[in-house]
């Protein structure tokens, strides 16, 4: 396979790749939420620049997939990062081996970043509205998330639900007990598919998601990646990357509560 | 005797347990809190373990419980006349078991039905003295308001003021809880007597044990506000199959939980909000518990299973990439 992204140009073997991999791997794999609440499509190659999404039309009791489909155009997120040769020496003439903080800060910097748009995208997507109510109280949190779930199953959309709230909601979360009952385990109860903090979500509001792949999915184009970009004097650029697109198929099976 | 003789037998016993489990907690729910509904309900348990004891006998000689009841009379009556129909039904027990163990030659199961019959002589006999307690109580009360000159003309049921009926949206309401706790209690009773795992068996009883309590509490609740509990059931899940049984076991309690989170704000009185709050709370812990046991079957079916791997993504080139993190 051809080297596209110039990693045999860099200034050493596999080993050191391996190690940068396996950093970037480890800390995406740590880092990311968006992954875990929606199925992946993918990943399907770098060349892949659009995904279709087709819609339906409920005609009468039977669910008609239209001949038209709408073209999602892939995004491209990254981040660079910078290894000197002077960190590459130390590697082979020390026994602290490559430092890869900059390779961990960079992959931190995507995650946030890959987050971000799925997140984003699906607040902006979501169709369905409902009340927060008052996450200082106990019970609160449970009604308003029940609340939803049945105003989310009444228009036809199905479970098991996700919900996404940021790191704030969530301490307000698991704040409430009394007499050993959590509310965040009550929470928990409604959500099957599981409950998810985000920094990229606001911090008034929450989402709930029926994530089956039916309803969103995200489409993977090439999967995070390190390429060389080369040497700038004696620093040596990587830029690691992926190529993604959310597709919201139906917008009811987001709820935003406020 | 041929087995499946046998099998049908006890599931006709097994109706008429339920039948009277029934009636006689509709008679106790509808009569005002004191010893005679208390002595009522203690009988009624007692009918719940002949339940219990003949599904066992039917699902050791191989057979499938039955969780269908012979009719019920609902008809509202004074106390006495309605103890008097208890003391009619432990007759039509009484008959039963006799013909029954007069045709069955299994020795195991004649000591079982015999052992059944006893507790329904005592049975009878309790009611019948229910009965003449209920009478004498009328009569004493009609004396009374006859000296004090204030007869209403209107008949006095059991002493008590004829209460109104409830709204109708209350009615509805607490019927929903009725009937879903009734189902249950039948659905989780058959799951517990089906189920190959003793510890399944025994929190699917307990959960059972536990609705029953629910179903109290509301009918009693209901028939308070001089409403009418409706003992009919919703569709049930009764298989043989663990998972499924529970899986279904799981759902209605996640839906249950729903109902009950919505219709607690929609209750005006305290009391009644405390109540439902509180069963919705235990069923919470039920779905937590099915929850475990569901997670367990499946764990034991797949490790007896051959697990086959199934076709891996196309091979990556050598660069590792994150994938999909969804579990």
């Amino acid at each position: 396979m051809s080297d596209y992204f110039m990693r045999e140009a860099a200034p050493f073997g596999d080993g050191v790749w391996a190690q940068i991999d396996e950093m970037v791997v480890s800390v995406a794999k740590k880092n990311l939420v968006g992954r875990r609440i929606l199925s992946l499509v993918g990943p399907l190659g770098w060349g892949v620049e659009q995904a279709p999404m087709f819609g339906f039309t409920d005609e009468g009791g039977a669910d008609v997939v239209t001949g038209e489909a709408k073209y999602l155009r892939l995004a491209e997120v990254g981040a660079e990062f910078i290894i000197t040769a002077k960190q590459l020496l130390m590697a082979e003439q020390t026994p602290f081996g490559l430092d890869l903080g900059a390779v961990a800060t960079a992959v931190s910097r995507l995650a946030r970043e890959e987050d971000g748009l799925l997140v984003g995208g699906l607040l902006d997507k979501a169709e369905t509205k409902a009340a927060l109510g008052d996450w200082d109280a106990l019970g609160g949190p449970f009604e308003a998330v029940a609340t939803a779930i049945a105003q989310m199953r009444q228009a036809g959309v199905d479970g098991p639900f996700a919900l996404v709230l940021s790191p704030a909601m969530f301490a307000r979360l698991a704040s409430l007990m009394s007499h050993g009952r959590r509310e965040l385990d009550m929470v928990s109860k409604l959500v099957e598919a599981g409950l998810f903090q985000s920094r990229s979500m606001p911090d008034d509001q929450v989402l709930l998601l029926s994530p089956q792949p039916w309803n969103m999915d995200l489409v993977v184009g090439q999967d995070i990646v390190t390429s060389y970009l080369g040497n700038e004097g004696l620093d040596h650029r990587f830029r690691v990357f992926e190529t993604l697109v959310l597709r919201v198929k139906r917008p009811e099976a987001a709820c935003v509560l406020k | 005797m041929d087995k499946n003789k046998i099998i049908a037998l006890l599931r006709k016993d097994m109706m008429g347990e339920q039948q009277a489990i029934v009636q006689y907690l509709n008679h106790a729910y509808n009569m005002p809190e004191g010893t005679v509904p208390a002595e009522i309900e203690a009988i009624a348990r007692e009918e719940m373990y002949h339940l219990d004891w003949l599904a066992d006998m039917i699902v050791e000689l191989g057979g499938d419980p039955t969780m269908e009841r012979d009719p019920v009379d609902f008809g509202a009556a004074p106390a006495e006349q309605q103890l008097l129909k208890d003391v009619d039904l432990e007759q039509v027990a009484i008959d039963q078991y006799r013909a029954h163990i007069a045709m069955i030659d299994d020795e195991t199961v004649r000591r079982l039905l015999a052992r059944i019959l006893q507790d329904e002589f005592v049975h009878q006999e309790q009611f019948r003295d229910l009965a003449a307690e209920a009478a004498a109580e009328a009569a004493a009360e009609a004396a009374a308001e006859a000296a004090a000159g204030g007869a209403s003309g209107a008949e006095a049921e059991d002493g008590d003021e004829p209460a109104g009926k409830p709204p109708e949206r209350l009615q509805a309401l607490l019927n929903k809880g009725v009937r879903h706790e009734y189902s249950v209690v039948l659905q989780y009773l058959y799951h517990s007597f089906v189920a190959e795992d003793c510890e399944a068996s025994e929190e699917l009883q307990n959960a059972a044990i536990n609705e029953m309590q629910h179903l109290g509490w509301l009918a009693e609740h209901l028939a308070e506000e001089g409403g009418e509990p409706d003992f009919t059931h919703e569709e049930l899940v009764l298989t043989r199959d663990a998972i499924t049984n529970l899986e279904a076991d799981v759902a209605i309690e996640n839906q249950v939980t729903q109902m009950y989170t919505v219709q607690i704000p929609e209750v005006d009185e305290e009391g009644l909000k405390k109540l439902l709050t509180r069963i919705r709370d235990h069923e919470i812990y039920h779905e937590a518990v099915f929850s475990d046991l569901l997670a367990e079957a499946r764990a034991t079916t797949a490790s007896q299973k051959d697990e086959t791997d199934e076709p891996s993504a196309p091979t990556r080139p050598s660069i590792p990439s994150v994938g999909s993190l969804k579990d």
